[in-house]
């Protein structure tokens, strides 16, 4: 997807309005929207040469309202006759009605069903298994789910929580008289919120670490003054208990795999300390990546934790409770997204939950422990510090480089790789699981995917290298290596692997085309010293010849 | 009570332009034109369904405002006479005068 992007608008009710929130959410990426005509979600999802098709748009979202797209739902609502087994058998006709229209776009979001809840009592038996409102409409949501699992590309949104954030003012019966509108503003506003938030995590544009203060941030008080005996964390007071909760939602953001990181005026030791000793702490030293606690520049000291995770500023978010410090480094660092904390710690944990730049549209081992991946990096750093002898040291630390080919146990972190490196790729080509599923499904194409491991510990699955062979021609489309483990000998295994898989497939020429961005520069510097030999951005390889790659580093070929 | 209804107003206009595509947002000027069937020569800002979104807008916020005693309804303002409806400062005026 580029910087600007389209959506087509499907619903059986006026949905002009999220079109505008669309729109009007995001800076950076326009989103221009294109509406389906006005209840005719079945015919819409069937032609496809409907004009609001023909824009090539990168994504769809179907918004329905399940009394108006399931007639047997409607009758339940009614209290008139109902069968259940129809009513599943219109789910699964809708269902795969998405399904097949889900091929003309990148992405679909489907909205779960749900109802008014709060203007009508239901009764006693709303729960009732079969014929209960509550427990029908969960289990047609659930149906959703089921038919949409195992689809890529196809992602359901939870509309219930857009309801239930407009409380009692999600509907507004003047607006459906009037305009067919079922909804006021407000659950537009968090539809659209939710959207742009899912087709970020997608882009692979959430935020990797948080940047955190301690005083009067992770627990209340000041440590230099007060000793960590009497700084206010857990027992029973209400801002104990909630720094400790707060604590406890940035635990489960770095099991989500977001990196956490300390910036803070404080003497090291003493802040150290704290972390160690005080029995109420949550997080412990080992769940932070790296700090800076000194008397320095917050903003200085943000761009050297920065530069040693090798992290883009814009994949930081920076939280402190200190006002002037987030406009300091809001205007020295405008890069860096800097929210703004409520002055009240009892509204901490919500006001994190809240931020919507963490989320995952995958989930993989790696993420779980990211944290313990840079620490062993940082290990690595310092060892290599005391050794003057680069080549010494690199025999040294027993590299193993396993070379697989994509597969279905490793497919989804190779996507997750795709689309969130930024320095080490050679043309940030990003996917949807559809369109990798497609690519690596053409015999010309292959993948292979590289996992890197030394005695301090393994890196995982860190490289990918995309060949397309064709003509006698071999041609690298996607050189994708970890910031992690440059260095460690992985991107001259990751050539010499392509010029080989071009050797096996008769090729007598390997080329690889470095298209720049803002950030793959590092990528450049690298195959510009790879021995290939490069005309304006064209890196070519000889294939009769072998890529030299150090004997020291064990190659483990599995399905290779 | 005016200059409350303008105010009023100009927080709706705040609001419904949040939901709004760049063309489609009005700005905060008494003259600003808002709709306009046949017969008029200025074009206005809102077709009939915005007009709907941003009239309940200001509905709301009046009853907000009178504490739900209003009794202007926004199906009676539409089907009133084109000239209420004209511009800004005609809504304020008509709201003004039929605000009980």
């Amino acid at each position: 997807m580029t910087s600007g992007i389209k959506g087509v608008l499907i619903s059986d009710f006026s949905i002009n309005n999220l079109a505008g929130y669309l729109s009007n959410n995001s800076i950076e990426q326009p989103v221009k929207c294109f509406i389906a005509p006005f209840n005719q979600v079945h015919h819409t999802l069937i032609d496809a040469n409907l004009e609001c098709w023909k824009h090539q748009s990168d994504f769809a979202v179907v918004w329905t309202l399940p009394e108006r797209i399931l007639k047997n739902f409607a009758a339940l609502l009614n209290y008139e006759n109902f069968d259940f087994a129809d009513l599943k058998k219109e789910v699964e006709e809708f269902t795969s009605l998405i399904i097949n229209a889900s091929s003309r776009v990148k992405l679909t979001f489907v909205a779960t069903w749900s109802i008014d809840t709060t203007q009508q009592n239901y009764g006693i038996l709303t729960t009732k298994p079969d014929t209960g409102i509550i427990n029908v409409l969960a289990q047609i949501n659930l149906l959703l789910a089921e038919k949409f699992w195992d689809q890529p590309n196809i992602y359901l949104l939870d509309s219930n929580k857009w309801n239930m954030r407009a409380s009692n003012n999600a509907y507004n019966p003047k607006l459906w008289y009037l305009n067919k509108t079922p909804f006021n503003n407000m659950v537009f506003a968090d539809a659209a919120k939710d959207i742009m938030s899912s087709i970020k995590s997608i882009q692979g544009k959430n935020k990797k670490l948080i940047i955190v203060d301690l005083d009067n941030t992770l627990w209340g008080g000041i440590v230099g003054d007060i000793g960590y005996e009497n700084i206010k964390l857990g027992g029973h007071d209400p801002e104990g208990e909630a720094y400790k909760d707060f604590q406890f939602a940035l635990k489960m953001l770095k099991n989500k795999g977001v990196l956490l990181a300390i910036v803070s005026k404080n003497e090291e030791r003493v802040a150290l300390l704290a972390i160690e000793k005080k029995s109420e702490m949550v997080l412990v030293k080992k769940d932070f990546v790296s700090w800076r606690i000194n008397w320095e520049d917050k903003a200085k000291n943000i761009v050297e934790l920065a530069n040693e995770l090798n992290l883009g500023l814009d994949s930081i978010v920076f939280i402190d409770d200190n006002a002037h410090e987030r406009e300091w480094v809001k205007s020295a660092l405008p890069e860096i997204f800097v929210p703004e904390m409520p002055s009240d710690p009892l509204l901490y944990r919500q006001f994190l939950l809240n931020l919507d730049c963490f989320n995952n549209f995958i989930s993989t081992k790696e993420d779980k422990y990211r944290t313990k991946l840079y620490a062993e990096e940082k290990q690595r750093t310092e060892n290599i510090k005391t050794i003057s002898n680069l080549e010494e040291w690199l025999k040294s630390i027993d590299i193993k480089i396993t070379i697989e080919k994509t597969n279905e146990g490793n497919f989804q972190r190779v996507l997750q790789l795709l689309n969130k490196t930024n320095q080490l790729n050679l043309q940030t080509r990003r996917f949807t699981e559809r369109e990798l599923i497609t690519w690596i499904s053409s015999d010309e194409n292959s993948m292979f995917a590289f996992s890197v491991t030394d005695k301090f510990g393994d890196a995982g699955l860190t490289g990918i290298i995309g060949v397309t062979c064709k003509d006698g021609q071999a041609t690298i489309t996607d050189f994708v290596l970890s910031c992690r483990v440059i260095g460690r000998k992985a991107e001259e295994i990751m050539l010499y692997a392509a010029i080989e898989h071009a050797k096996n497939k008769f090729c007598k020429i390997v080329n690889a085309t470095f298209i720049a961005t803002e950030k793959n520069k590092p990528c450049y510097d690298f195959f510009k010293r790879s021995g290939f030999i490069e005309k304006e951005n064209n890196f070519t390889w000889d294939a009769s010849k072998t890529y030299a790659i150090p004997s020291y580093v064990t190659l483990i070929l599995k399905e290779y | 009570m005016k200059d409350k209804i303008s105010i009023i107003i100009f927080d709706a206009i705040e609001e419904f332009n949040f939901s709004q595509d760049l063309e489609n947002r009005l700005e905060k000027k008494i003259e600003e034109v808002l709709f306009s069937r046949s017969g008029y020569t200025e074009k206005g800002k809102l077709d009939s369904m915005n007009l709907v979104y941003f009239l309940v807008i200001v509905e709301q916020k009046l009853q907000k405002y009178m504490g739900n005693n209003s009794t202007l309804r926004i199906q009676d303002l539409i089907e009133k006479k084109e000239s209420d409806l004209k511009n800004i400062g005609t809504l304020i005026k008509y709201i003004e005068i039929n605000l009980k």
